[in-house]
């Protein structure tokens, strides 16, 4: 019971040889297994951070392609707008132009048809005049008379 | 009555299992003998229990085996912290070891920490790498001069402790054990028959591995306190 003999020195030694036991038969193959399997598994967290980051750049590739696309599509949809519109504006002045060519035709016609009519005016006038004219002669009333009658052929005219 | 106090005096003595025959007779006790039991039963485990380990698709023996371990090392280094990681393979061999002969009991063995030898063992292997942790992380130099810390007067007690330390880790551990050993040698003289069940899960069970744990747990905090200031 209370003794204290070469025992203890015999307990330090089996103390030592159970401690290099343990660690040979038993901490040294766990940790082994364990760290290999921790090893294992940042393996396959680092293969799996590498391929999300891969399908990443896929996706992402795949989101400026179909960007590009909307571009070019709305590129090349506010080009036909604007061609349509440059087109639609030149068929309106033209259309203007023509309508100006017309009215501008018509305005002449107007003019020479009044000019023609002026013209016809004039020689009536000029007929009314000689007729007038003639039968002041053949009256011979004096030059009163006369110009009475030239006024009344005036405002007649008029 | 006699015959019970020689009965008990019987179980209470260490005997010694053989002599070896030189420097005037060496006697090998009995705490020695069950020792290298507990020894070649541990070793013969471990051996059994780590064969042929594999990464994936572990048995269920690995698996056993793997968390006992972790559990084991997560629990030491919990005490002693991330600095004194190296000692953690030591002090679980240590608390297998203690717990071990604390239970043994129960195999009808003399539990060998209820010989002085054994504890006075452990806990002289216990200041010895206590110190040895404080040199190895400080220096010699350092180690000296923190005898005078906080303050020089208190010198004399802390030199006290290097012997104070592992002389109450010895004493608490065999005055536990044999405590506890009394106590239920006396019961299973008394009443053998299934009292002694009862009670042997709080003396051999219990209370062994509870000082199992109060005595890694001691050391560890010494060295952790060794190693961190």
């Amino acid at each position: 019971m209370l003794r204290l003999d070469w025992n203890l020195l015999f307990n330090i030694i089996n103390l030592i040889i159970l401690y290099a036991l343990m660690k040979r038969f038993l901490f040294k193959p766990v940790n082994a297994i364990l760290e290999k399997r921790q090893q294992e598994a940042d393996a396959r967290f680092a293969q799996a951070d590498a391929q999300e980051a891969a399908a990443q750049e896929k996706a992402q590739k795949y989101d400026s392609l179909l960007e590009d696309a909307q571009n070019e599509k709305e590129r090349i949809v506010a080009q036909a707008r604007e061609e349509a519109s440059a087109e639609y504006g030149r068929i309106v002045a033209d259309a203007k132009d023509k309508a100006d060519g017309i009215v501008e035709k018509a305005k002449t016609d107007a003019q020479a048809e009044k000019a023609a009519v002026m013209q016809q005016a004039d020689a009536a006038v000029r007929d009314m005049v000689v007729t007038a004219a003639a039968r002041m002669v053949a009256e011979k009333n004096g030059t009163s008379s006369d110009r009475a009658l030239y006024d009344k052929f005036l405002s007649e005219a008029e | 009555m006699e015959n019970l106090a020689s009965s008990l005096l019987e179980e209470l003595n260490c005997e010694t299992v053989f002599t070896i025959p030189v420097l005037g007779g060496i006697e090998i006790a009995e705490s020695t003998v069950i020792t290298w039991v507990i020894m070649a039963v541990l070793t013969l485990l471990a051996w059994l229990l780590t064969r042929n380990l594999k990464v994936d698709h572990i048995s269920r023996r690995q698996a056993a085996v793997e968390s006992a371990v972790t559990w084991l090392n997560g629990f030491v280094e919990g005490m002693i912290g991330e600095k004194g990681k190296r000692y953690v393979p030591y002090l679980v061999t240590v608390l297998v070891y203690i717990g071990f002969s604390n239970i043994i009991g129960l195999f009808g063995l003399k539990p060998p920490t209820k010989d002085m030898n054994v504890t006075a063992a452990l806990a002289l292997m216990s200041i010895i790498l206590i110190e040895a942790s404080g040199i190895r992380e400080k220096g010699v130099k350092n180690w000296l001069k923190g005898f005078a810390q906080p303050v020089a007067v208190i010198t004399p007690i802390n030199i006290l402790e290097v012997f104070i330390r592992p002389l109450s880790l010895c004493m608490r551990l065999f005055g536990n054990v044999l405590g506890a050993f009394v106590i239920m040698e006396l019961i299973k003289q008394l009443i053998p028959v299934g009292v002694p069940l009862v009670f042997s899960f709080y003396f051999d069970i219990f209370d062994g591995l509870i000082q199992a744990y109060v005595f890694v747990f001691l050391t560890s905090l010494f060295i952790k306190e060794a190693i961190e200031d």
